[in-house]
């Protein structure tokens, strides 16, 4: 009695409500922004935006707010990229060896990747704070005084104590995907290597590296992600000050928007984060698959 | 089959639905739940419920009682302000309820402003008067006994330029912006007071430094305490010919002009006389070294009278409020003619109500509660407004100085029309080392982008 | 066995130490709020690390008292419940029609999807889209949108697992006369059990600690536990133990959360990672 299987039981229905929901608030609003990036849209005239082409475009390369906090971005994604990579890994190796208590570890230092950064930024200003801070007190108690100083206000360590915060709040993620990592490279390899006489650096080198290669991708990835529209984390800790010493890119776009009402100026902002984030990653996943391809 | 199919799909699609009806239901409910409303709890008694004269058509009181929202700052609604209390007040006399609205500080203006561009506006909501500030129009004209009482400067300020009509109800006292000082430092300094100009200025500082003393203490963490010196210092280089005109008009640009530019390097040279952490003083932190002899004065405003009475009473008479200048020739007493005020817009669902509630409120013997805790001479004549200690001293020091009163330095220039942009990170920058022409110019760079979206004449 | 050599036994020890030295960076500053929480506000605003010299439990109380303590809790419960039932459903339908279907429209619906993986979210036009549908400020909005920026790896995460799962499954399940929306939930949706556990906890984690999009889309009476403390600090920014007693608060749920869920978050992170 039943029919004949022309009929698909895998029916689009499935799928509709994801289509529509990511459509209306992703999809969609991407696409807007290509077209308000180019236009004077503010909060004098929040209905009637009107074109004004590339001036909003031309207004950001003029800006100086706007060069320092794509430093300021290009700077903290990079820093906080090859500090939680590098000690990431060594965190990982550390933890994958003979040492007791590798779990209570592995909690304890991946814990701060579930706090508001917001959270995490009163913290650490309380910690750098210039007179009480532990931070300044710790270095006057290791006989280091003289490295005390004001952490957040002079615009040179200011950017380095947000890095350093970040690094704090995530190395966890990259720690965790590389133990992973190097868990699941089979003992075997190791053991046919040891008995070859290779030494523990060289069997680090050959044998965990290029075996774990898709974690350095994965990990990389994150850690761009996370450099690049980081927000909480400076909104808290200095609110892109002082004097927009620390703006970073998605800072600079909330000021637009919240302070200045200039709505299509932030779009346009946007707009151009979208661009190059995305040329970017692609470019780097690229890369990445022919690097794993060849190991 | 095809028929279960259908039914699934039918069955399937109601879920979706209904599940969606549940959630906008549960969302607004639990919304009308979440947002705070200040309760009835009337403990005082008010002066008769008798319902306020007003020149406005008379509305039949209404029977059943409305539910009016009102939108601030978040700063204005502080325990202890006199909103709190006058609204229980109103809701006391009347039966209605007053829904109140916070918003962060530096976002009020530019939430308000989609507000009314979605007609989602509040029934009302207090602001800073002037035009500069939050548009006039779509305001509702604003009638009452009050309207005729308001002194000149401030019934200017809240008038509409568009068609001469009154839309703000403004109740601040009328005060000023002035350096809070220690009478005693400067005395054991022997400098003799007012300042008049800015070299007598320069050389109190070094007098008062001399004694190991900071002479000018800054929250520099805000980035706006340090623009107060051109505001109540510069009115010398606004009232410079053509200035204000050129800059207004979009004809110059602030680092065009020589004398303006002067007096932000003016600003630059104090940095000296500033406490060493002036960077990370946050405005929070309370201008306590002032009270304590610790430091000579801080470029604020009178309204710290109120705290420095809670926090040190016993040092309160040893402060005062005083003029400064940043100019060669000129000093004045800035008057803030700026701080709050009512308005009703016009898309508001219960306008007349919320009309009526201000001419309530403007009533004089509401209004001495609503103004708590501050103190200063009366906008609206024949008010009793206490003046504070602090206040007289310098109305007294201005008369006999022959000291005029003036409005700040950005008023002047900028009116009403223009906006200002963000004027703080100025002179934040310069003290940080940006160039004072750098830094003027990144400033002229986003107010003019503000004022060519507000469509400005001649931007 | 050959005993470790000397090397060996100090290598051992270096590494013992260090990574003592690293654990006591990261307990430090939680332990300086812990401590500094039951301080008095004069003590609490010296930051020391040593015990208090009087208890003072009642800064708990006040911190209900004075920020929105409470209602920022439920707003988190609330709004990050409903997006995880709501991602849950929304992911795994959608990762079920990915997975299993060879139509067009599968194939390009994962690539749709997992571009948003990539592609940053257009903030500004998010908001111009929820003001004109005026969902601005609204829980319905709020909800929407959070399940939108969870979908991409809900429904990565959810497609990889269910390759593993065999399609006999489903088409003994039709053979038996049950299929469609019955099917699913009925046969494969339970065998998603760890996938379903990782993208709740993820998604709760992402509900409670996120900071632009309340920012951005919602006044203070909307916010989660964590913004309040911002704002919580912005008046009480010279009454540190009152901070830190508000921040132990906002801590501990998500602590607890993750003492619980802790398996799930890490292999939900690795599972991209092993698959490759």
């Amino acid at each position: 009695m039943h029919k004949a299987k022309i009929y698909n039981p895998y029916s689009a229905y499935f799928v509709l409500p994801a289509l529509v929901l990511f459509g209306v608030f992703f999809i969609l609003p991407n696409i807007a922004g290509m077209v308000l990036g180019f236009t004077d849209w503010n909060s004098y005239f929040p209905l009637s935006p009107r074109f004004n082409g590339l001036t909003n475009f031309k207004d950001m390369f003029d800006s100086s707010i706007f060069s320092i906090s794509v430093k300021n971005t290009v700077y903290f994604t990079l820093v906080t990229t090859v500090v939680k990579m590098v000690l990431g890994f060594f965190l990982a190796l550390l933890l994958t060896k003979a040492i007791r208590y590798k779990n209570l570890y592995r909690t304890i230092i991946f814990a701060p990747v579930v706090i508001n950064p917001l959270v995490v930024a009163l913290i650490f200003s309380s910690i750098y704070n210039p007179t009480y801070g532990i931070l300044n007190a710790f270095l006057k108690f290791v006989g280091l005084g003289f490295l005390t100083r004001d952490w957040l206000v002079v615009a040179g360590t200011a950017m380095n104590a947000i890095c350093a915060m970040e690094i704090w709040m995530a190395i966890g993620i990259t720690m965790v995907i590389f133990i992973a990592g190097i868990h699941s490279v089979p003992n075997e390899y190791y053991e046919a290597a040891k008995i070859d006489g290779a030494s523990k650096f060289r069997q680090l080198v050959h044998i965990t590296l290029p075996l774990t290669m898709y974690c350095i991708t994965i990990n990389t990835i994150l850690c761009l992600i996370r450099g690049t529209s980081v927000f909480g984390q400076v909104y808290g800790l200095t609110n892109g000050g002082p004097a927009d010493a620390t703006q970073v890119y998605y800072t600079f776009i909330f000021k637009q928007f919240s302070q200045n009402g200039l709505y299509g100026y932030s779009a346009a902002a946007g707009l151009l984060f979208t661009v190059v984030i995305s040329i970017v990653s692609f470019l780097l996943l690229w890369v990445f698959r022919k690097l794993e391809v060849e190991y | 089959m095809i028929t279960v199919k259908r039914q699934l799909k039918s069955i399937t699609a109601i879920l979706l639905v209904l599940s969606l009806m549940f959630l906008i239901a549960c969302g607004s409910n639990s919304a009308n739940n979440a947002d705070s409303s200040s309760s009835p709890a009337a403990t005082e008694t008010t002066k008769a419920s008798e319902t306020p004269a007003s020149e406005t058509p008379t509305t039949a009181p209404k029977k059943d009682p409305v539910t009016l929202t009102f939108a601030t700052y978040n700063e204005w609604m502080t325990q202890g302000t006199g909103m709190e209390e006058v609204f229980k007040l109103y809701e006391a006399a009347t039966g209605n309820k007053i829904k109140v609205e916070i918003y962060p500080n530096d976002q009020f203006i530019n939430i308000l402003k989609a507000k009314f561009a979605t007609g989602d506006v509040p029934d009302f909501y207090a602001m800073n008067a002037g035009e500069n500030g939050m548009p006039y129009a779509n305001l509702e004209e604003l009638t009452g006994p009050w309207v005729d009482k308001m002194v000149e400067p401030v019934r200017k300020k809240v008038t509409r330029s568009a068609d001469g009509k009154v839309v703000m109800a403004y109740f601040s006292p009328l005060g000023y912006y002035a350096a809070v000082y220690n009478k005693k430092v400067f005395a054991d300094a022997g400098v003799k007071l007012p300042l008049m100009n800015y070299d007598q200025l320069v050389e109190a500082c070094k007098a008062i430094q001399k004694l190991g003393i900071d002479p000018i203490y800054l929250m520099g963490k805000e980035n706006w305490t340090a623009a107060l010196f051109s505001y109540i210092g510069g009115v010398e280089v606004a009232n410079l010919p053509g200035v204000a005109e050129k800059l207004a008009t979009n004809q110059a640009k602030p680092s065009d002009i020589p004398e303006y530019v002067e007096m932000a390097n003016r600003i630059l040279a104090l940095k000296p006389y500033f406490n060493k952490d002036f960077m990370s003083v946050p405005l929070a932190a309370g201008i306590g070294p002032v009270a304590e002899g610790k430091a000579a004065m801080t470029v604020m405003g009178d309204w710290y009278y109120d705290e420095i009475l809670k926090e040190y009473p016993d040092k309160v008479g040893d402060l005062s409020i005083m003029p400064i200048t940043l100019g060669d020739n000129f000093v004045s007493g800035v008057a803030t003619y700026d701080q709050h005020a009512f308005a009703v817009p016009s898309a508001a669902k219960n306008k007349e109500a919320a009309k009526e509630a201000i001419n309530f409120f403007m009533e004089p013997d509401n209004f001495k509660v609503l103004i708590k805790p501050y103190k200063g001479a009366t906008p609206l004549e024949g008010y009793d407004v206490e003046m504070s200690p602090w206040q007289q001293e310098m109305a007294d020091m201005m008369k006999q100085n022959n000291i005029p009163l003036t409005e700040t330095n950005f008023s002047i220039i900028f009116g009403d029309t223009v906006d200002f942009g963000p004027i703080g990170q100025v002179y934040q920058e310069i003290l940080a080392g940006k160039s004072s022409k750098a830094a003027l110019d990144d400033w002229y760079k986003e107010y003019a982008k503000i004022n060519k979206a507000k469509q400005t004449p001649g931007f | 066995m050959k005993p470790q050599s000397m090397n060996q036994r100090w290598l051992k020890f270096v590494s013992e130490l260090a990574m003592l030295a690293v654990a006591i960076v990261f307990i430090v500053p939680v332990w300086m709020v812990f401590v500094n929480s039951i301080k008095t506000t004069a003590e609490a605003n010296q930051f020391g690390i040593w015990l208090p010299s009087t208890y003072q439990l009642n800064n708990y109380v006040t911190i209900f008292r004075e920020s929105n303590a409470f209602q920022a809790f439920l707003n988190g419960i609330y709004i990050a419940g409903i997006v995880g039932v709501m991602a849950v459903f929304v992911s795994s339908m959608a990762s079920f029609f990915i997975a299993r279907s060879n139509a067009r429209l599968s194939r390009f619906s994962y690539i749709y999807f997992i571009s948003g993986l990539i592609i940053p979210v257009a903030i500004i036009p998010t908001y111009f889209a929820l003001i004109t549908m005026h969902l601005n400020n609204t829980y319905i909005g709020l909800i929407l949108v959070f399940v939108t920026y969870t979908t991409p790896l809900s429904i990565f995460l959810y497609t990889g697992f269910m390759k593993t799962i065999p399609k006999e499954l489903d088409e003994a399940a039709i053979v038996d006369g049950c299929n469609g929306f019955a099917m699913f939930f009925k046969v494969i949706f339970p065998l998603l059990g760890p996938v379903t556990m990782t993208v709740v906890v993820f998604n709760f984690v992402g509900v409670w600690n996120d900071v632009m999009t309340f920012l951005y889309f919602a006044n203070g009476d909307k916010w989660t536990l964590p913004m309040t403390v911002y704002s919580f600090f912005g008046k009480y920014s010279q009454n540190w133990n009152l901070v830190f007693a508000d921040i132990m608060f906002t801590i501990i749920p998500c602590l607890l959360l993750f003492a619980i869920g802790q398996k799930y978050i890490v292999s939900g992170m690795t599972a991209g990672a092993v698959k490759g």
